[in-house]
């Protein structure tokens, strides 16, 4: 049972973390479609563990396992095709609510057979709440192993296919050892699933390849291939070459606009500036410019794999310095970089995850503040076109992000235009009239067309500056770590496009009156539990509720903020989750061995001390110590969380034979469901952090009256 | 230590002075409540709408466009800028612009009509077809209750341009045809006061409707989206016959018509495509009808399209000059010969374009200053 349910840990985490990269890749997801797709995923796994608990439904976990295997790299295989095979065009931009449709439909399958194998793995002994417990204890060193491997495996060894696909064959593989006690059986049977992983992989390649030719046809497609971070493709038709990331456009070669763009506005300003700190992809015709120009440049971007494919297609220039850093771990001094820069482009592309918003904030303007030189200037290109029109959507996005700049840099400017540029510095280089800054541009080695007087002249004309400082002036809203708006305000923008979506999304970001429904989601189960005769046992389920609720969204949240602050580093994460799989194995464990009658009362007030510790510390953590600091504080949270659910198992199933053996287990993701959807996606920009920890702080301290009350 | 009962009537309490002091709730919960979708109280125009038609059974049959909307009482047409109410139908966008700038008329594109000269160029929200390129959807795909508007009459639009010395008026960016009574007023307005002006649209208005409105027009600049009805169905929410048929009508009138095809990449940019194109316009228009072949930049419902690689722009290019059209310009590409305009008589540059600008003109009047032929237009 214990290797059972250490497989079930294993396929679950893996096929959660493939199916949502897939999906987010295909459907072009934003912070919301991820809580969304998580939360499919959540309620799947929670309805699965219901359904299968049952007392009359009992199924051999083999057979699940059989299913899954298939079930996986198959619906691998559906998400990237859905786009297509739902009625949209090559590069047709899929509504918010269409996708997360999608999403959970897909979800449905793995999700829902994940669910299922934890009671049936569970019904193979008579004992009940010790089997539950095994299973949860091994189920979690399962996803501890398996969320490394997905991590360090996927996207620098295997692609997800591949990784589905193994991970389908090696749970067939041992289920089906387990199932047999003869030796002779065993062994061919071991053999035969790692002959199948060994000779079966390296057949995949040109079965995807063909499947990204169906995809991304009638594009020729150069290269595509997993990263850590999501999915890329290189794209090439009639010369051009397209780099695709996540099923959008990222950049295009030759695009001299874009490049002329972020560019040349600068050197109006700062003549005589040489160094330059790129922050993206600058192979796709910034390099080239920069490059005719005679200015040094310096690109920082994370996805290592990614240049040695650009490489093959595309021949960025010589004097071009690559990075593969993210910006807020990048070192200028250290890395032999000149140590400041004259000019700092800042394109993380739009806001619409936090991974992206966290470069719109005071703390990210602090940082690139201290590259630039004396005189410096930042320019900030954003893809919202203010050209003849801004939108009510742009105001709030522009203004607040001119809010964030104006923080930080006492001069700012901006440029109207099909793409609006920011641009900020600490000296008065704006105070230009026209003319010097078309005589400026003029006078360049290179002759720039598109940011020239030919179309300067209309781009920067009064009326449009005029509109646009007005745009920007709109609101004073701020976009911080501690209440990050702008994700919300691009899922506005981009909800604007579909009629569905617009109202959906509007009344869930816009209406901060939605957000009671977690308080009074967490009340109603706590009435409904408390209130009963039988409450000494039925409030376990609240138990449950709690513990997935609490764990996950103190989970989400130290991602959040240690993502914000220190860069979405992928080793780093990858020791995060690490150390939260391995708190709730070690919970798990410590309260099955303590055998303490209050265990719960402890996991409860750890869990309360934890989220109020976590608000007085979060900011005040040195850089230094941030990483140690995260990893202890998820390893605590989970021990808790673990040692939570081993007492509410002890509570609820007592000596029960015939009884529900998913229940528990299906509230506990029932409530985690309700935290991924909620707490870092919906209420962390409504609210804030500090509220939403006191919020999770104040559940915990519930439960803990509960359990006073419910003796 | 409390009750169970005691502890839940607490709770109740609790929540019932948290409901009573509901002042104190939208501020905690602060975030995004200055954020309106929908502004109701906004005040729209409510001037007749022209070309409808009441039913015997109660509501209304809207002409001013082929789709004809059947619009029942307090809803709304297809364009979400008319509206029926108690079978009278109203616009509720005239006199309220939500898109107010000046800009060089080669922007429009229009390039045989005054060059180097600048026009004042409005828009309403809403539009009768969404297509899903759309460069102004946020505009054009909204209501008026969304967009930021400006009072401005026909009057004021006029007068406008005669203090800026602004030669002409365009009604640009979203559809002007869902806007069709203030665009009518205005151009009339204009014409009494010297004021030219230019409608840049997708062709799709019913014929009455363009008949009356085609004598107080200088130019029209018609977006020709693609050669195929699939296309307008698909892509464009359309049709495209009776956008041909207007083409030829606006031909017949006299008024000056110039026509643009937006080239989106695997849409509608194949050679097959750009040959009908060609030859139908030679056809039924005649070969000094100008052509612009735009480039496709990521917009609306298309952003994860990339834009529209040079090399196919200039495939249409040849291709309409092999079949023997004499004006085709290509936009958006960096100092390509094909901004220009070629006199076609002895080849030599008539306008020299660079974006905006225009660094030579060689025309007296409307003559080719070299041979003297006559190049079509008004100049």
């Amino acid at each position: 049972m214990k290797t059972r349910a250490f497989l079930l840990g294993f396929y679950s985490i893996g096929g959660q973390v493939l199916l949502l990269r897939e999906l987010v890749a295909s459907l072009n997801g934003d912070e919301l479609f991820i809580s969304t797709a998580l939360f499919g995923w959540l309620l799947a796994v929670a309805v699965g563990a219901y359904i299968g608990g049952k007392p009359n439904i009992r199924t051999e976990p083999v057979v699940l396992f059989a299913i899954g295997a298939l079930v996986l790299p198959a619906t691998i295989l559906l998400i990237r095709i859905s786009p297509g095979a739902t009625g949209y065009l090559v590069g047709e931009v899929i509504p918010f609510v269409k996708a997360a449709l999608i999403s959970m439909v897909l979800m449905l399958p793995v999700g829902f057979l994940s669910g299922w194998l934890f009671p049936s793995i569970a019904s193979d002994e008579a004992r009940v709440r010790g089997s539950i417990i095994d299973v949860y204890l091994f189920e979690g060193i399962g996803a501890f192993a398996g969320g490394l491997a997905i991590l360090f495996f996927v996207g620098s060894f295997v692609s997800a296919m591949q990784a589905a696909i193994a991970i389908g064959i090696a749970v067939l593989t041992v289920s089906l050892v387990l199932f047999s006690s003869r030796w002779f059986v065993r062994i061919p049977l071991a053999v035969a699933g790692a002959a199948l992983i060994w000779f079966g992989l390296p057949l995949t390649p040109p079965v995807e390849e063909s499947l990204s030719d169906f995809r991304y046809e009638p594009f020729v497609v150069e290269a595509s291939f997993d990263t850590h971070y999501g999915r890329q493709a290189i794209l090439s038709r009639e010369g051009d070459v397209i780099l695709h990331t996540d099923n959008t456009v990222e950049a295009v070669y030759p695009d001299l606009n874009n490049a002329e763009d972020l560019i040349i506005p600068p050197l109006a300003y700062c003549p005589g500036a040489e160094n330059i700190l790129y922050v993206g992809r600058a192979e796709f015709g910034v390099s080239q410019l920069a490059d005719s120009l005679g200015l040094t440049l310096v690109a920082v971007d994370l996805r290592a794999e990614l240049s040695r494919a650009v490489d093959e297609v595309l021949n960025p220039s010589q004097r071009l310095k690559r990075v593969h850093r993210d910006l807020f771990t990048y070192d200028a001094s250290s890395s032999g970089e000149p140590g400041n820069f004259d000019v700092v482009i800042l394109n993380p592309g739009s806001p619409d995850s936090y991974r992206a918003s966290r470069f719109y904030t005071p703390f990210a303007m602090r940082l690139v503040r201290s590259l630039l030189n004396p005189g410096g200037i930042l320019l900030i290109p954003t893809s919202y076109d203010t050209d003849r029109y801004v939108g009510v959507e742009e105001q709030r996005l522009l203004s607040t992000i001119m809010n964030v700049v104006r923080k930080e840099f006492a001069f700012t400017d901006a440029w109207p235009g099909n793409r609006t540029l920011i641009l900020a510095s600490d000296s008065s280089l704006f105070y230009i009239p026209y003319d010097t800054i078309a005589a400026r541009i003029d006078s360049l080695p290179y002759r720039p067309y598109f940011v020239s007087d030919s179309y300067l002249v209309d781009r920067l004309s009064i009326l449009k500056k005029e509109r646009l400082y007005d745009a920007m002036n709109r609101l004073e809203d701020i976009n911080s770590i501690e209440k990050p708006l702008l994700p919300h305000y691009q899922a506005l923008l981009r909800a604007k496009a579909d009629a569905v979506d617009s109202t959906v999304i509007t009344q869930v970001v816009t209406r901060p009156w939605y957000s009671l429904v977690v308080p009074a989601i967490v009340v109603l189960l706590f009435l409904g539990t408390i209130g009963s005769r039988r409450s000494r046992g039925r409030f376990a389920l609240f138990l449950f509720f709690v513990a997935g609720f609490i764990s996950l969204s103190l989970e989400l949240i130290s991602f959040y903020v240690y993502q914000a602050s220190s860069g979405s580093l992928y080793t780093e994460i990858a020791v995060l989750i690490g150390a939260f799989m391995l708190g709730l194995a070690v919970g798990t464990y410590l309260a099955l061995r303590l055998e303490r009658n209050d265990t719960a009362h402890i996991a409860l007030f750890v869990l309360f001390v934890l989220a109020i510790v976590f608000l007085i510390t979060y900011a005040i953590v040195p850089a230094w110590l941030t990483i140690f600091y995260h990893t202890l504080f998820l390893l605590l949270a989970a021990t808790a969380t673990g040692a939570l659910f081993v007492a509410a198992t002890r509570r609820y199933y007592g000596e029960q034979s015939m009884v529900n053996r998913g229940l528990g287990y299906a509230l506990e993701i029932a409530g985690s469901s309700i935290g991924a959807l909620f707490s870092t996606t919906v209420l962390l920009p409504m609210i804030g952090l500090a509220w939403l920890l006191i919020g999770i702080a104040a559940v915990a301290g519930l439960a803990y009256a509960g359990l006073l009350i419910a003796r | 230590m409390i009750s169970r009962r005691s502890f839940i009537r607490c709770i109740g309490c609790g929540a019932a002075v948290a409901a009573s002091q509901s002042d104190l709730l939208p501020e905690f919960l602060g975030g995004v409540q200055n954020v309106m979708a929908f502004d109701y109280t906004k005040e729209l125009s409510s001037v007749e709408a022209r070309y409808y038609k009441k039913q015997p059974g109660g509501g209304i049959e809207c002409g001013i466009c082929p789709r004809h909307c059947f619009v029942t009482d307090l809803e709304r047409g297809y364009c979400g800028a008319r509206e029926n109410r108690g079978d009278t139908y109203y616009t509720l966008v005239y006199g309220l612009s939500c898109a107010l700038n000046i800009d060089p008329i080669e922007k429009k594109p229009l390039y045989h009509f005054y060059p180097r000269t600048t026009a004042l160029s409005i828009a309403t929200a809403g539009c009768n077809v969404n297509c899903k390129f759309c460069q102004n959807w946020e505009i054009s795909q909204m209501r008026p209750e969304q967009t930021d508007n400006l009072d401005l009459s026909p009057r004021a639009l006029v007068d406008m341009c005669r203090q800026r010395r602004v030669p002409t008026i365009a009604y640009t960016y979203s559809e002007p045809v869902i806007f069709y009574e203030y665009m009518y007023d205005t151009a009339e307005l204009g014409h009494q006061h010297g004021v030219k002006s230019v409608m840049i649209t997708g062709g799709y208005i019913e014929q009455q409707p363009l008949t009356d409105l085609l004598p107080h027009l200088d130019a029209i600049k018609v977006d020709l989206k693609s050669m195929r009805e699939d296309y307008y169905r698909d892509v464009v929410g359309g049709e495209l016959k009776p956008v041909l048929d207007r083409l030829i009508e606006i031909k017949k009138a006299g008024c000056w018509l110039e026509l643009v095809y937006l080239v989106v990449p695997t849409l509608n940019d194949t050679e097959a495509e750009f040959t009908e194109l060609a030859r139908w316009v030679k056809a039924n228009l005649g070969t000094d009808t100008p052509v612009h072949f735009s480039r496709f930049f990521p917009q609306y419902l298309l952003k994860n399209l990339p834009p529209t690689p040079q090399r196919t722009l200039e495939t249409a290019h040849e291709i309409c000059v092999a079949e023997g059209l004499q004006y085709v310009y290509l936009g958006n590409l960096r100092g390509h010969r094909t901004e220009s305009t070629y006199c076609p008589g002895c080849g030599k540059i008539l306008i020299g374009r660079r974006g905006y600008n225009i660094f030579q003109y060689d025309l007296n009047g409307d003559l080719c200053k070299h041979c003297g032929k006559e190049i079509p237009g008004h100049f």
